[in-house]
C-alpha cells in the first residue's frame, strides 16, 4: 500500500512539528498528546487525498489550532496556561524563519547521539538524569549534590552545546 | 547580566517548563529584538524534543515511583499483574481488574514459548479463581437460606431443627474449606516454572564443586530459608559436604546449593527463588539482607519488598544485582565473556558490572549483561505479543460516549467484555467525528509488523447479523496495511483497520479484517457458496512509527457486538482458534 504524500511528509517532519507543539505548550507530555491529535488530523486529510505543498506551514497551522482547542477545553486547569497570542505568534514566526531541511531529520538524531557522548561527564549526567530517567530538576539537584539553579544552568548550557554541535555536524560536508 | 546571558537563562527555564508569565514576556521581548535568538530558540526546542526521542525507550520504562506523575504515566499499563493475595470470600471477578496482559517476549523461540506459557498460566489462574468465586457465591446463598429458615416449632425453640441447621452450616464451612484448598492448589500448579535456557554449557551436569572458598558453616547454622518444590537431583553444601536436598529442608547461613534438576527456595517473607538445572549458588545469608553468590546457571526470583537499607543482593563473578522488590531472572555463565545477564519482568534492579565498576538501573521489560568486552547498558526486551482486554481501569481501557459498555462476562478469560449498542453506520461516516469510542493504551516496538486479531461475537439475531458485526481500530502512531474494498467500507485512513464478519458464524471468534466470505471472483458471498473464502485470511497489519506507549481507539461500525480481546502479534499470521484468548504455548 503506498502512503499518501501527507503521511510521508508527516513522518519526515515529525520531530520538527513536535518541537513546534512543544514550543507552544512547554510540556513534553502534553505536546506529545496534542501531537497525536495533530497527526491523526493530518493523516485523515491525507487519506482523503489532500496534498499540501509546502507541508510544514500548513501542518504548523493545524498544530496551532489543535493547541488552541486543547487550551479552550481545559481552560480551568491552572497549570496549563496557554501562551499569550503575541508569544504564540512569535513562536510561529521563529519556526517559520528557521525551517529545516526535512531530509536532515534522521541525521539530527544520529548527530545528537554523538554529541551527547562529547559532553563533559557532569553535563552528560545531568542530561541523562533529565531525559533518560525523566527526573525533575529538584531530584537531579539532590542526586548531583547541586543547587537547583546550578542544575538549570548546567542543563541549559548542555543543550546549547548540543544544539551547536548538531548544527556544526549537519553543516559539515559529509553530512550533506 | 547581559541580555544574552539573560536570554540563555530564560530559554533554559522555558524549555524546562519552569518559566512563569513575566519570564515568558521577557523572553518574548528578547526574541523580538534578534533573529539569531529566534534561531537559537528553535534549535534549543528541537534539541529538547530530540533528546526525549533519543532516550524514549529508557524513559518510557521508568518505574512510576521514579518519575513524576504525568498524564502519560497515569495512563501506562503495568507490565504484568501483581501476585494477588488469595482471600476466600473475596475472590470476585474484581480481582481480575488489573489483567491487561502486555506480554514482553524475546525474539527467540524459547522465550516466546516461555511468555506464551506464562500467559496460559495466568489465564488458567484467573479461570480457577472465577470458578471458585462462583461456587463460593452459591455457598453463601445456601448459607443465607439456611439462616433464614425458622428453627422454632409453634413459636418454641426446636433443638432438632437447630442441630440440623448447625450441621448444614458445618457442611457449608467444610465445602468452603475444600474450595479454598482446591483453589490454592490450582494457583500453585499454575505458578511459573523455572525458566530453562538450554545452552550447551548450561545443559551439562554440574561437577561437584571443589570448594576452597566455601565458607565452613555449622550444621546448626541459622536457618535462612527452606526448600520448596524440588524436581530432579538437588544438593545442599553443608560444611563442605554435599547432601541431597528435600522439600521442606532448612537452608542455613553460609550453605550452598547445586542443582541438576530444579529447586525452589522459599524465604520467610515469601520471597521465592527458583534455580534452573545446572545452577550453583554459594554463601547464602540473610544477615543485613538476603544475599547469595551465583556461580553459574539460571536464577529466577520473585522478591517481596525488602527494607531499603537491606536489599537482596545476588552477586556473581561479573555482576551484582541489588534488589528491593521485583521479579527478575539472572543467568550466570562462568565465562567472563558471557558474564551475567539480568532480565527484569517487573520492578527495577541496580546491576553492577564487577569487571568495570559501572552500575546501571535495569527496569521493567529491560535487560543488561555484565560481561567482559560487552557494552554495559539497560536495553528494552523486544515486545512481540500484545494482548489487550477490557478492564474497569480507565487508565488502561477508557470508554468515551455511550455506545460501548463494560459488562461482566463469565466466558471471557478476564471476566469482562465490551458490549455495544445496535447500530449501522452509513459509509459517509467520518470516524474521527464519532462521539463514542474505546481508547486502549499499551506498549509496542516500532518498525515491527503486528498482525491484528480481534476476538468478538455478533450479538444480533435474525437475517441481519451480517450488518451487525463491525468495528474499526485507529492507531495514534501506527501505519496499517489491510485489504478492504473501499466502496464497501468507511474510509479508514492509513492508520485505521476495519473488522467484520462475526455475524457469519455463531458464537465468538477471531477476525483480522473483512471476515465475510468471498467467492473465487472476489465477490462477497454467503458462507454456503462452495469454495467461498473469508476476506481476512491475511489479517490487517499495524507498524508503529515510534517505540513505547501507544494508543488505539476502537469505534463501533455495526452492532450489537461484543469484543473481549485485541491481539497484536508478530507471529500469529493465521486465524487463532476461537477458544484461544491470546498467545498460548502450542
Amino acid at each position: 500500500m503506498s502512503q499518501p504524500k501527507l503521511a510521508v511528509d508527516l513522518l519526515k517532519n515529525r520531530q520538527a512539528l513536535l518541537g513546534f507543539v512543544f514550543a507552544l505548550t512547554r510540556d513534553q507530555v502534553l505536546a506529545e498528546e496534542i501531537f497525536q491529535e495533530v497527526a491523526l488530523a493530518i493523516l485523515n486529510e491525507g487519506s482523503a487525498g489532500k496534498e499540501v505543498d509546502p507541508f510544514m506551514p500548513w501542518a504548523r497551522e493545524v498544530a496551532r489550532r489543535r493547541v488552541a482547542e486543547f487550551y479552550r477545553k481545559t481552560q480551568r486547569r491552572e497549570q496549563l496556561l496557554p501562551l499569550s497570542d503575541s508569544m504564540a505568534e512569535l513562536v510561529a514566526l521563529s519556526f517559520q524563519e528557521n525551517e529545516e531541511d526535512p531530509d536532515q531529520g534522521a541525521l539530527r538524531l544520529k548527530h545528537l547521539r554523538g554529541c551527547v557522548q562529547k559532553l563533559s561527564a557532569r553535563a552528560r549526567e545531568a542530561i541523562e538524569q533529565r531525559y533518560r530517567s525523566g527526573h525533575e530538576i529538584d531530584h537531579i539537584a539532590t542526586a548531583m549534590s547541586l543547587q537547583t539553579d546550578s542544575v538549570n544552568v548546567l542543563l541549559s548550557k548542555a543543550r546549547k552545546v548540543l544544539a551547536e554541535c548538531v548544527r556544526s555536524r549537519l553543516s559539515a560536508p559529509e553530512a550533506v | 547580566m547581559t541580555d544574552d546571558a539573560r536570554f540563555e537563562e530564560l530559554l533554559g527555564l522555558y524549555v524546562d517548563g519552569k518559566a512563569a508569565t513575566p519570564e515568558i514576556a521577557e523572553l518574548e521581548s528578547l526574541l523580538r529584538q534578534d533573529a539569531s535568538r529566534r534561531k537559537a530558540f528553535v534549535e534549543r526546542v528541537r534539541v529538547h524534543v530530540d533528546l526525549h526521542a533519543l532516550f524514549e525507550g529508557a524513559r518510557e520504562s521508568a518505574a512510576p515511583a521514579e518519575r513524576p506523575p504525568t498524564r502519560r504515566t497515569h495512563r501506562r499499563i503495568a507490565g504484568r499483574p501483581g501476585n494477588p493475595t488469595w482471600t476466600a470470600g473475596l475472590v470476585a471477578a474484581g480481582i481480575l481488574i488489573g489483567f491487561v496482559a502486555l506480554l514482553l517476549l524475546s525474539a527467540s523461540g524459547s522465550n516466546s514459548e516461555e511468555a506464551a506459557e506464562l500467559s496460559r498460566r495466568r489465564i488458567a489462574k484467573e479461570d480457577a479463581r472465577r470458578k471458585a468465586d462462583q461456587r463460593l457465591r452459591e455457598i453463601e446463598r445456601e448459607r443465607e437460606q439456611i439462616l433464614a429458615k425458622p428453627v422454632t416449632s409453634e413459636g418454641k425453640p426446636d433443638a432438632a431443627k437447630e442441630e440440623e441447621r448447625q450441621k448444614a452450616l458445618q457442611d457449608l464451612a467444610e465445602r468452603r474449606r475444600r474450595i479454598d484448598e482446591e483453589l490454592k492448589a490450582a494457583l500453585e500448579r499454575e505458578k511459573p516454572d523455572v525458566v530453562v535456557q538450554k545452552t550447551p554449557e548450561e545443559a551439562k551436569p554440574v561437577p561437584t564443586p571443589a570448594a576452597p572458598q566455601e565458607k565452613k558453616s555449622s550444621v546448626l547454622a541459622a536457618t535462612v530459608a527452606r526448600f520448596g518444590k524440588i524436581d530432579g537431583d538437588v544438593f545442599v553444601l553443608v560444611a563442605g559436604e554435599r547432601k541431597p536436598a528435600a522439600p521442606g529442608m532448612d537452608i542455613g547461613a553460609g550453605q550452598g546449593i547445586d542443582t541438576v534438576g530444579n529447586a525452589e527456595i522459599l524465604y520467610p517473607d515469601k520471597t521465592r527463588v527458583e534455580l534452573g538445572p545446572g545452577s550453583s549458588i554459594r554463601d547464602i545469608s540473610a544477615e543485613n539482607g538476603k544475599r547469595f553468590r551465583v556461580e553459574r546457571g539460571i536464577v529466577r526470583a520473585e522478591v517481596r519488598p525488602q527494607p531499603k537499607a537491606q536489599p537482596m543482593i545476588l552477586e556473581s563473578a561479573t555482576g551484582e544485582a541489588t534488589v528491593l522488590g521485583t521479579t527478575l531472572k539472572l543467568m550466570v555463565d562462568p565465562d567472563p565473556a558471557k558474564g551475567t545477564r539480568l532480565e527484569l519482568e517487573e520492578g527495577k534492579v541496580q546491576l553492577k558490572n564487577l569487571l568495570s565498576g559501572k552500575t546501571v538501573l535495569v527496569e521493567t521489560g529491560h535487560y543488561a549483561v555484565a560481561a567482559a568486552g560487552m557494552e554495559f547498558k539497560s536495553t528494552a526486551l523486544p515486545i512481540n505479543e500484545i494482548v489487550l482486554v477490557p478492564s474497569p481501569d480507565e487508565k488502561r481501557v477508557k470508554r468515551t460516549g455511550v455506545e460501548w459498555r463494560l459488562i461482566k462476562d463469565e466466558s471471557s478469560p478476564v471476566g469482562y467484555a465490551l458490549e455495544s449498542i445496535g447500530i449501522v453506520r452509513p459509509l459517509t461516516t467520518d470516524l474521527l467525528q464519532l462521539p463514542s469510542y474505546v481508547t486502549m493504551t499499551f506498549e509496542a516496538d516500532a518498525g515491527k509488523d503486528y498482525y491484528i486479531w480481534v476476538r468478538g461475537e455478533c450479538k444480533g439475531t435474525g437475517l441481519d447479523r451480517g450488518l451487525q458485526d463491525a468495528v474499526a481500530l485507529k492507531f495514534a502512531r501506527g501505519q496499517v496495511t489491510q485489504k478492504l474494498t473501499p466502496t464497501e467500507w468507511i474510509p479508514m485512513g492509513t492508520d485505521g483497520a476495519g473488522f467484520s464478519g462475526w455475524g457469519r458464524e455463531p458464537g465468538p471468534g477471531w477476525i483480522g479484517g473483512d471476515g465475510d466470505y468471498f467467492d473465487s471472483r472476489g465477490v462477497r458471498a454467503g458462507n454456503i457458496v462452495p469454495g467461498a473464502k473469508r476476506g481476512d485470511e491475511t489479517p490487517g497489519i499495524v507498524r508503529f512509527t515510534r517505540p513505547g506507549t501507544q494508543t488505539l481507539r476502537m469505534y463501533l461500525l455495526e452492532g450489537p457486538m461484543k469484543i473481549d480481546v485485541i491481539w497484536m502479534s508478530t507471529t500469529q499470521k493465521t486465524r487463532p482458534d476461537a477458544g484461544l484468548f491470546g498467545p498460548v504455548k502450542k
